[in-house]
């Protein structure tokens, strides 16, 4: 045994800093394993009692991807093209056709929008200057400053805005509360988003991507509106010539026709503004609409007329239009419609007809739900042009009305906002105003009095969860650019609890199956073999403790595959101490002589299969990663248990025992 | 217990048995991969995944036409472990929109039915042709470090013959994909998952060709009397017992991955299976083959 004493420290040395590494993990299993057996209520004792401690056991223990634990992940792309659309000015023909060619680019190549952009500008115009369209003060970009100048502006502008788009999303991701959220920049543009035990992921795509725009906007005449609406249905009124031209439209449109579309029997402006007058407790002085009629009668839609003839006009097929109506509102469309109204009324022609400046925006509630579960939205005719805009926001929070207890979100701001505010209520009393966020309509009430002070409230809303939302987007600010979510993946918690008992069966049935073979094949060599395979599945969870990676389920198939492959190792020196007694050598020198003549083969094998894990590490992303790191850390601890461990074992064995060992 | 204690195997005389199985195998493949192609998983192609859990008895073929519409076209619609069906769309639309399309038709065509979405994969178009580029680059990358590793630590003929090996591997590998896609009831789509599976491949075999190799180096230097082709083949036969050990536990593992490892893990062990037992092959029949050939080459071009 003699110049074993470094190869017994470092095994010590190995095993001990495993263990350290995996303590709380095992800490962790016993706990939840307690924490299951007992009651209810003596658990939430238990977990107030010990709450530091049960938090730094997590913390250091193994951390289990997302495909294991459940949860999301989602990859936000920040939209550089919008956020050069809203540094731009004097804004041209010429720039909007740069601006579509670069992001188009984009797209297909691998270019940035900004890069595209830039290049797609010196091409058209050779001589031109970027100063014609940006300019800032207060980065001392002027009408004089050279292209260099202004692009490394535009690039600080990109930077900055990828930098506060990531606090703002960690902000979201804090103050929505999940446990351990990672937030990560990825590249230039991209943010990567881990989101453990995620429950409802579209409320989370909706609370990412939600540029938190807040803007208060007029509304059109309704007098206008009236008889614009009047035409578009009368352009989509199907004709002789056109007939064919509207069919695809009515083919989509076409199931909405014949269902009934619930109607407020007469729900006139007065009426809504009479609804729900005075002062509410915040002192201000805006009328509920409590959204039209949920009481009115039922009216025969239109699809009856229709059906009875061939064509139908599909934009009638799809949407309620309410002509008696003294309100801003277009029409009234059923959730399953609304893709389509949106795609005939985009239409550029009928854009044209509607009245200058008005927009058609979506209500962000259902109005009415019919007895079978469908819901109607509102379609809102509002000026396209915000009065104010949200960034006077101060404060935001959730509240509940006093009567019908219905959750609001109501809002403090500075005081532009407040004179600003004070000023278009003062101007417009007796209007309808609407607070609209992120291009969506949430409030529509009419204006009764001016309101100084700056407050105000969002109402109509579904849930007090809806409410905790918009004050979490409203606090955490608006993004600097749109972001999109151009990758998500998520995994709900019973697949991964599946997942987690799929692979562990795996580690265990294939540990089973190879040590026995093992000590089938090499008997007493074998058994040998096995503690060092066992003893490497201890390491490479080690490793991962150590190193704080993730464990995913490609991870747990590296760990299987490693315990197929690690044995390789020994195999490897085990037939060659085989080959060294065939040819007459003593035990002693047959085992020194296996070792020493496979090493090199062992290395080769090894050192290739790890630059696998290296390249495969670099290149891949989320589970691919934790199947590249078992698999590296899988070939560390088996060359060391290999060579060192199994080494020690035999000379310990052969020399202080003096046993016979069998290689099978 | 002992398999091919002292094997002496005719194989480096016999080789050309390899080169027609291998050539036949490799034409097959080829041929597959022209005609019927590789099917892009969502990683690399970009589109809408849903895993919706709770549909046992939901039949895939009427979901599939009752979705066409709401969807804008015909989705793919398979089953997904016991009780679940997979629905895979392209990727235009709001996430949200499309997440409700699907739960609200499946809400109206089978009402017994309590859908839950279990798992989404998302990936957009320019985020996949992302995902492509790095796994080519994984690919090419990979081939490129084994190349320098053997050349570094053997000689050029031993990398020819390595890199030959593992080509061979991964396109039968690739080309039983091809073949078998839609035939065995279970994905076969080319995903992240798989490249990591193809580079796992790459590393075995090469594993398996080094320890074949190291020994040829061993023995040239030790019986320089005989000639190469026999040196090779006494090599093989010395490794074989190691050679056959070691694929029989790697075999193991991977087949208990492929029925327990769950869905999710399907095609990744199946390319592992295919791609051991073609790596231990290739490592004897082509790998080794291809240095004796360049040695072959390389006499006569010197004499």
């Amino acid at each position: 045994m003699q110049g074993n004493g470094f190869r017994i420290a470092l095994t010590v040395f190995f095993v001990g800093l495993c263990g350290y590494y995996l303590y709380p993990s095992v800490q962790n299993l016993y706990v939840s394993y307690q924490m299951g057996q007992m009651e209810e209520a003596e658990r939430v004792e238990y977990q107030e009692n010990n709450r530091q401690r049960l938090e730094r056991i997590r913390e250091n223990s193994l951390n289990l991807g997302l495909d294991l634990q459940g949860g999301m992940h989602v990859t936000l792309e920040v939209q550089v093209a919008s956020l050069l659309d809203q540094l731009a000015r004097n804004k041209d023909e010429s720039f909007n056709n740069i601006l579509r060619t670069a992001r188009q680019q984009a797209q297909e190549a691998d270019v940035t929008v900004l890069n595209a952009f830039l290049q797609e500008f010196e091409a058209q115009n050779p001589d031109g200057r970027l100063s014609r369209y940006f300019r800032s003060e207060s980065d001392n970009i002027t009408r004089r400053s050279d292209n260099s100048a202004v692009e490394e502006y535009l690039q600080a502008q990109v930077d900055d805005a990828v930098q506060r788009a990531m606090e703002i999303v960690r902000n979201r991701v804090d103050r929505y509360g999940v446990t351990e959220p990672s937030i990560q920049a990825k590249g230039d543009q991209r943010i990567a988003v881990e989101l453990p035990g995620v429950e409802d992921p579209s409320r989370v795509r909706n609370l990412l991507e939600s540029a938190s725009q807040l803007t208060f906007h007029l509304t059109g005449d309704p007098q206008q509106l009236q008889g614009a609406m009047q035409r578009i249905i009368e352009y989509y009124e199907p004709s002789a010539e056109d007939s064919a031209q509207i069919a695809a439209a009515d083919t989509a449109a076409g199931e909405a026709a014949g269902e009934e579309m619930p109607q407020p029997a007469d729900t006139s402006d007065a009426q809504m503004a009479e609804a729900d007058t005075g002062e509410t407790e915040d002192g201000t002085a805006i009328a509920t609409d409590e959204q039209g009629g949920e009481q009115g009668t039922s009216l025969t839609g239109p699809g009856e007329d229709a059906s009875q003839a061939g064509p139908q006009n599909p934009l009638l097929a799809a949407m309620q239009p309410l002509p008696r109506q003294q309100a801003p509102i277009a029409g009234r469309v059923f959730a399953s419609d609304t893709s389509t109204v949106r795609e005939l009324l985009s239409r550029p022609e009928v854009q044209d007809l509607l009245p200058s400046g008005v927009q058609l925006m979506w209500g962000a509630n259902p109005v009415v739900t019919t007895e079978d579960g469908r819901e109607a939205f509102n379609l809102f005719a509002v000026r396209a042009e915000p009065e104010m805009t949200g960034d006077v926001v101060t404060d935001a929070s959730v509240q509940f009305r006093q009567q019908t207890n219905a959750p609001m979100v109501s809002i403090t701001m500075n005081s532009t906002g407040a004179r600003q505010w004070a000023r278009i209520t003062g101007a417009n009393v007796g209007e309808p105003v609407t607070i609209v966020l992120d291009g969506i309509v949430y409030s529509y009430a009419n204006i009764q009095e001016r309101i100084p002070g700056g407050r105000t409230q969002i109402e109509g809303l579904e849930s007090r969860q809806e409410a905790s939302d918009i004050v979490t987007v409203l606090k955490s600010g608006a993004l600097p650019a749109p972001v999109n979510i151009v990758e998500e993946r998520t995994v709900g918690p019973t697949l991964g609890e599946e997942s987690v008992r799929a692979g562990f069966i795996s580690v265990v049935v294939g540990l089973l199956l190879v040590v026995l073979f093992m000590i089938m094949y090499y008997r007493t060599a074998g058994v040998v073999a096995d503690i060092a395979l066992l003893l490497n599945v201890i390491l490479i969870l080690g490793i991962l403790a150590g190193f704080n990676a993730t464990l995913t389920l490609p991870g747990i198939a590296g760990i299987v595959l490693t315990i197929g492959m690690a044995v390789d190792a020994n195999v490897l020196i085990y037939d060659r101490v085989r080959e060294e007694q065939a040819t007459g050598k003593t035990l002693r020198a047959a085992i020194d002589a296996g070792y020493e003549q496979s090493l090199s083969a062992i290395l080769d094998a090894n050192i290739t299969t790890f630059f696998m894990g290296v390249i495969l590490y670099s290149f891949g992303v989320g589970p691919v990663q934790g199947f590249a790191v078992t698999l590296m850390a899988g070939i560390l601890s088996s060359l060391f248990t290999a060579i060192i461990v199994t080494r020690l074992i035999f000379d310990y064995m052969v020399e202080e025992r003096s046993m016979e060992v069998s290689y099978g | 217990m002992r398999l091919f204690e002292n094997a002496d195997y005719t194989l480096i005389p016999n080789r050309r048995i390899g080169y027609i199985i291998s050539g036949i195998l490799l034409t097959l493949s080829i041929a597959s991969l022209l005609v019927r192609g590789l099917s892009l998983g969502i990683d690399f192609r970009g589109g809408m995944e849903f895993v919706v859990g709770n549909t046992q008895d939901v039949s895939t073929v009427e979901l599939r036409s009752a979705l066409t519409e709401p969807l804008g076209g015909q989705p793919e619609v398979k089953r997904y472990g016991d009780t679940g069906v997979l629905i895979r769309a392209s990727a235009a639309g709001d996430i949200n929109e499309v997440q409700q399309r699907i739960l609200s038709t499946m809400k109206q065509e089978f009402p017994e039915a309590e859908p839950r979405i279990e798992k989404t994969n998302i990936v957009g178009p320019r985020f996949a042709e992302d995902l492509k580029q790095g796994a080519i680059y994984a690919v090419f990358g990979a081939l490129a470090v084994i190349f320098l590793y053997i050349l570094v630590r053997f000689e050029w003929r031993y990398s020819m013959g390595a890199v030959a090996a593992l080509i061979h591997d991964v396109t039968i590998t690739l080309g039983i994909f091809s073949l078998l896609a839609g035939v065995v009831p279970f994905s076969l789509q080319i995903d992240q998952s798989i490249i990591a599976a193809f580079l796992t491949i790459v590393g075995y075999s090469l594993n398996d060709t080094v320890v074949v190799f190291d020994r040829v180096r061993e023995y040239v230097n030790l019986l320089k009397t005989e000639n190469f082709p026999d040196v090779v083949n006494r090599s093989i036969n010395a490794t074989l017992s190691r050679t056959v050990v070691t694929s029989v536990t790697t075999l193991i593992v991977v087949t208990i991955l492929f029925f327990f490892g769950g869905e999710v893990l399907r095609g990744f062990s199946f390319a592992l299976i295919i791609g051991v037992v073609i790596g231990t092959y290739s490592s004897v029949f082509v790998a080794s083959p291809t240095i004796v050939e360049l040695d072959r080459r390389l006499d006569t071009a010197t004499t």
